[in-house]
Formats: structure tokens, sequence, C-alpha cells
């Protein structure tokens, strides 16, 4: 039984609906979906539409990069959204995979010429300018890489 | 959704996003460009790394031919991610 003025079962509530979790296709053709997860997040957690380019771009920086380079896995990929206070924590977390941390791959140089210019590694740079920080963990053949983002008003 | 359309002044029109499920989309109509071409950006609400690696892959194709691709109508976040990347000094942006 719980009490008239008990205000837990509502902030249960709001922490609930500011958690999302689902799994996606390990595929390129998974991003639609993960669009329109992120979007629907944004909704519901009152998140202002400015921040969604940066994060759109993250996740997907993120996703296809776990696509492309753990090939020896063929689970899917997990995708977190939770809101602490005014930042947005986002876990990928994939499974059955190899050791390789993205969150220390060397920049490409931007200020090279035309010629010079490398066509890989970009996402992981953008990844960076956009998000606060970057973690990674790897246990037991699964690898979770936690991006950290303080929300636009 | 996107799309990629070149319209009656050979202009190339990109809109909607532009995420790594599309790139083989654009890179039909991309592949095709063989001399200086404007791009107009818009109707283009999002680009990731996918696509701005293919807009680099282009450009220097048509460098090496003496030609090169200007941008131009580009939204504040896209701007901002090409500034990020060092586009703004390889392409001529309006």
């Amino acid at each position: 039984m719980v009490a008239e003025n008990d205000i837990r079962p509502i902030l249960l509530q709001k922490y609930m609906n500011d958690v999302d979790k689902r799994n996606f296709k390990r595929n390129i053709a998974s991003l639609n979906d993960i669009y329109e997860f992120i979007t629907s997040y944004f909704a519901k957690s009152d998140i202002a539409e400015s921040n969604s380019f940066s994060v759109s771009l993250a996740i997907e920086e993120i996703f296809v990069n776990m696509v492309k380079y753990q090939r020896e896995s063929q689970d899917d990929i997990t995708i977190e959204l939770k809101l602490e206070r005014n930042k947005l924590i986002i876990i990928l977390t994939g499974y059955n995979v190899e050791y390789f941390d993205i969150s220390n791959v060397p920049n490409i140089d931007t200020k090279a010429p035309l010629g010079e210019r490398k066509i890989g590694r970009l996402g992981l740079l953008l990844t960076n300018k956009l998000m606060d920080k970057i973690d990674y963990d790897y246990n037991e053949r699964t690898c979770r890489v936690t991006l950290t983002k303080t929300l636009e008003e | 959704m996107f799309d990629i359309k070149v319209d009656d002044n050979k202009h190339i029109i990109l809109s909607g996003r532009l995420d790594a499920s599309q790139v083989d989309k654009a890179n039909s109509v991309l592949n095709l460009i063989s001399e200086s071409s404007l791009i107009d950006f818009a109707d283009l609400e999002y680009i990731s790394s996918a696509g701005m690696g293919l807009l680099l892959a282009v450009h220097k194709r048509l460098s090496e031919s003496g030609h090169k691709l200007k941008l131009r109508n580009l939204n504040n976040h896209i701007n901002d991610v090409f500034h990020y990347a060092g586009f703004d000094r390889i392409f001529e942006i309006e």
C-alpha cells in the first residue's frame, strides 16, 4: 500500500521515462531505426531539438565503427540513453567482440592540404568534438562505449 | 529520407539525412561528375562522416583534373562539423 504523500512512484515513473534501451541489428541499415529511437527519446524526455544533430552523429559514428570493425560478432548492439540532470549519457554495448579502444585513436590532421587528407577516422574526430567525453570499457568479450553530452537548453 | 537530384542548372541538390546507409545512393550521382560542380545543402538536415568522406573523395578526384566542388547553404550544424573536420579549408563554401 502506497501512502498518499509518497512521491516515490512519481519519481520512479519520471526516472523510467528518462531511461531507454534497445537492441539493433549489427547492420548499417539499422541507422534509420536508431534515428527513430533517438527522436522518440528526445520527445518523451523534452530534450531540445538543437541537441539532436550532435547526438545522432555521435551514435551513428560509434555504431558504424562497431559494425565495420567488429566483424567477428553477429550479435545485436545495445544502445541505452539516460538523462542525468542536464547531461545525456549514451551507452553502446557490443557483445562477443575483440578489444579495440576507440577512445584512444589518434586524431587526423585537419589542417593537411587536400592531396594529403585521409578519408578515414573522421567520425571519431567529430564524436570527440561533439561529446564532452568518450569512455571505453572491455570485459569478457563485451565492449561498452559511454558518451557524455551536456545538453543545450 | 535522403535524396539527391541534379537540377536544370546542373546544380546538385541534397535533401534529408545523409547517413552511412545513404552513401551508395549519393555516390551513384556524385560518381558521374567529371567537372566543377555546385552542391546545394539548403534542404540537407544532417550529414555524418560517411557522407563527408564521400564529398572529400569526389573533391580529390576532381582536383586531379583541375576541377572542384563548391558547396552552399550549409545549416549551422553542418557548418560546425565541416569546420571541426577542416573542410572549410578544403572546400569553397558560400
